[in-house]
């Protein structure tokens, strides 16, 4: 099957003329865009941009209307495609946490591991406790969610993304739905991450995250991309009065 | 208000609303029946009228039909017409369950004057009911299907057989049918099903309502009957219609003797 | 007389207090206890009915109860599933199953299955597994299609992110809908459920059309039986009794299940 052959010599994340309609509503009105394995694309925009929706189909969440989304060469649109496999790939990090309610956090992590990965018992908790070292939360593998706030409870679906060995992460406003005091944690994850090499695609709020870490700064207004370079560049001097005005009304 | 006069007015208003209403209760017992047009004292339910109950349908015995007025016909209508007629009276008839007929509730409770459901006349019976002579001796009978290699009752251990709840038939079959795996159903309406479904391989009931269906299918027979010195009686709330009794009774005698009840009689039972 | 309104409330309140205590004093004085004292609380039958009514009627009827539950549940999420699915033909099964058995009545869905699928397949019902069998698979059908729709209803309660999230992870939907979705949805669904398995209870007061060996007769039938044995009505009271033993706890147990479910949210 065409999902084996990963080309390694094309972007991990491909964009070509990406349409989305909703009934008589095109939230995305031909989206091109490439993001390379390494970087980190931070994607900023007024809501109703469609910037979100730019996101969930990179891992088919939406279903394009028109236009391809290639992952690793891999032309996910494609109806043949194996889409739990190539998921696997991609790790996604939702605003409102999204963890499992009726599992324990090491549960959270081991059931996808068990079920897509077909890792044993020992192999996958083994992963999961490493993961959560990482994001800090090896201390509670034992708690329900519920028992977590909720930078903790982020930084665990952050850790559950991870143990699926993905080659990129998908973040949709990892951190709007937070306390202003708990944000600092998940971005000090998403940080690390990123110095470590991970190949990044954030849609947040978080301008200071955007210029200090990313690698790439997108503005979406209108379903389009009217503007995107370097973050500081962007930040600094931007170009379109719809990115002056946006900025003037964040920062 | 002060409210020693708000406590007397309530309990005033207590005692004048329990007063009043227990004075309505005088007429609560259902015996206080009506007295007839020509001044003879059945206790009838409805003055004129022999309100007769029976669980219908069961045919030949009763079932819907007939041009009697009241919607229903069979054996025991058309016996209880003749003697509504001979003590002038009009015939009303009401369908009620067996269950509740059998164990005299109906009767007390006054729905009707007499029962008639080709009911036997029994000693556990009598407790609640008060019977007419008897007007049918009862006849139980093996149905089965006619390939299936049973003679008699004896040859049903094993077998599943069907029965009636409630019925002297089922109590023939829990005494003589050894071995045999009784299935109990609620009336004729689900063993003949039973039956042609194969749920059961054999029915003893009453032999009128086996000889019907074997007159109309014939993969199926009789094969044994059974006399149960048992008989049919009209039941009557028990103590409570003496006279009625006494009068249906007497009109049964003049039945038999004008030969009419014989007529009626081969009207149902003797094959065509 | 000029009343004040707490006045006016309290005489109110006493007149309906009047109203009520009348009424059952006229009950009380009108019913005719020496008729139905021996026809309804026969002592000397009560006894004759123990162990019995309890041993096979009682305990029977709990039997029923489980299995038509338990048979019910099963189908029942299937059919919920399929009603949920992507396909349109399962979907239209499963919206033809349910509104069927939902709108017939229990009785005749029982004599249905009992009687008229061995007659018109041709195979002697008691190949099929018997009156018993038969009956329960009767009950079973219609237990499924009153389940399915409360457990559709508790499975789409479920937050949409959740299976986002498992399909993100790379869930196949199979996955997702066993591991994720149904444990939540059940947590939702179990006071509705409860109330069902009370209304099984009374239900299996219907199988009776299906016919009865005597060790398999339930609670209404094994009373009904007794009562026309005995030519007396207390066999039906004391069934009555012991249905509500069973079923206003239970009833009970369902509305603390659902005060919790609500301080829970």
């Amino acid at each position: 099957m065409s999902t084996d052959l990963i080309n390694l010599n094309a972007p991990a994340i491909d964009v070509r003329g990406l349409v989305k309609t909703y009934g008589d509503n095109e939230v995305l009105k031909g989206i091109d865009l490439s993001v390379h394995p390494g970087e980190v694309v931070c994607v900023i925009g007024p809501s109703g941009s469609g910037k979100s929706t730019l996101l969930r189909s990179v891992n088919l969440l939406e279903r394009p209307t028109g236009g391809e989304v290639l992952i690793e060469g891999i032309d996910i649109t494609d109806p043949d495609v194996d889409i739990d496999r190539v998921r696997t790939r991609i790790g996604m990090v939702f605003q409102s946490f999204n963890l499992f309610p009726h599992m324990s956090v090491l549960g959270n992590l081991t059931i996808a591991q068990r079920q897509v990965k077909k890792r044993g018992k020992a192999e996958s908790e083994k992963v999961a406790k490493a993961m959560l070292e990482r994001v800090g939360m090896a201390h509670k593998a034992d708690a329900y969610p519920a028992q977590l706030s909720g930078g903790q409870q982020q930084r665990v679906a952050i850790a559950r993304a991870l143990c699926m060995n993905p080659d990129m992460m998908l973040f949709d406003e990892p951190t709007s739905a937070l306390d202003p005091e708990l944000v600092g944690e998940v971005l000090q994850v998403m940080r690390t991450l990123a110095d470590e090499g991970m190949t990044m695609m954030v849609v947040t709020h978080e301008m200071g995250f955007a210029r200090e870490v990313g690698s790439r700064l997108i503005f979406m207004d209108g379903g389009h991309i009217l503007e995107e370079g370097d973050p500081r560049e962007v930040l600094a001097n931007p170009q379109h009065q719809r990115t002056k005005d946006f900025l003037a009304r964040v920062l | 208000m002060e409210r020693r006069s708000k406590i007397a007015y309530g309990l005033a208003l207590v005692a004048a609303a329990t007063l009043a209403l227990a004075g309505c209760s005088g007429g609560g017992t259902p015996d206080a029946g009506a007295t007839t047009a020509a001044g003879n004292d059945y206790g009838l339910v409805e003055a004129g009228t022999l309100t007769v109950c029976s669980d219908i349908p069961y045919p030949p015995f009763e079932f819907e039909g007939g041009d009697n007025g009241t919607g229903y016909t069979g054996f025991d209508i058309d016996m209880l017409g003749a003697v509504a007629k001979k003590l002038d009276l009009k015939l009303s008839v009401q369908d009620v369950g067996f269950d509740a007929l059998q164990s005299g509730t109906t009767l007390q409770s006054g729905t009707c004057d007499v029962g008639a459901s080709a009911m036997t006349i029994t000693e556990d019976r009598k407790k609640n009911l008060d019977f007419s002579d008897p007007y049918y001796d009862s006849l139980q009978s093996l149905l089965v299907k006619t390939d299936s290699g049973i003679k008699d009752i004896n040859g049903l251990s094993g077998k599943n057989v069907g029965v009636q709840q409630g019925t002297t038939g089922e109590n023939y079959a829990k005494e003589h049918a050894k071995g045999a795996n009784l299935v109990q159903y609620p009336s004729d309406g689900e063993l003949w099903p039973a039956m042609q479904a194969g749920q059961i391989d054999a029915i003893l009931q009453d032999q009128p309502v086996n000889f019907e269906h074997e007159k109309a299918d014939k993969s199926y027979k009789i094969v044994e009957t059974y006399k149960t010195n048992e008989s049919y009686g009209f039941a009557f709330a028990k103590g409570q219609k003496d006279a009625l009794l006494k009068a249906v009774n007497g009109a049964l005698k003049d039945l038999k003797d004008s030969g009419e009840s014989k007529k009626i009689y081969d009207t149902y039972f003797t094959a065509k | 007389m000029a009343l004040r309104r707490t006045q006016k409330q309290r005489l109110y309140r006493y007149a309906v207090y009047a109203v009520l205590i009348a009424i059952v004093v006229w009950i009380v004085v009108s019913t005719n206890w020496a008729k139905i004292g021996p026809l309804f609380f026969n002592p000397a039958i009560a006894a004759k009915m123990l162990p019995a009514i309890i041993t096979t009627g009682l305990v029977n009827t709990i039997w029923f109860t489980a299995v038509a539950f338990a048979g019910g549940l099963v189908l029942g999420v299937l059919l919920a599933l399929l009603k949920m699915s992507s396909i349109g033909p399962f979907r239209w099964i499963a919206t033809a199953w349910i509104e069927l058995f939902r709108g017939l009545p229990a009785v005749l869905t029982i004599f249905a299955i009992a009687f008229i699928v061995p007659i018109a397949s041709g195979v002697p019902g008691q190949k099929l597994g018997g009156p018993v069998v038969l009956g329960l698979i009767g009950l079973i059908l219609v237990a499924s299609a009153y389940m399915a729709e409360t457990i559709r209803a508790g499975l789409q309660a479920v937050p949409k992110g959740q299976t986002e999230a498992a399909r993100s992870l790379g869930m196949s939907p199979m996955k997702t809908t066993f591991w994720i979705v149904v444990p939540q949805g059940f947590r939702i669904i179990i006071p509705p459920l409860t109330n069902e398995f009370v209304l099984l209870l009374k239900d299996t007061s219907l199988l009776f059309i299906a016919g009865a060996f005597i060790w398999s007769k339930e609670l209404t039938t094994f009373a009904r039986d007794a009562t026309t044995q005995n030519s007396n009505a207390t066999p039906l009271i004391m069934a009555a009794i012991l249905y509500l033993i069973v079923t206003i706890p239970l009833t009970r147990f369902t509305a603390w299940l659902e005060r919790r479910m609500a301080r829970e949210r």
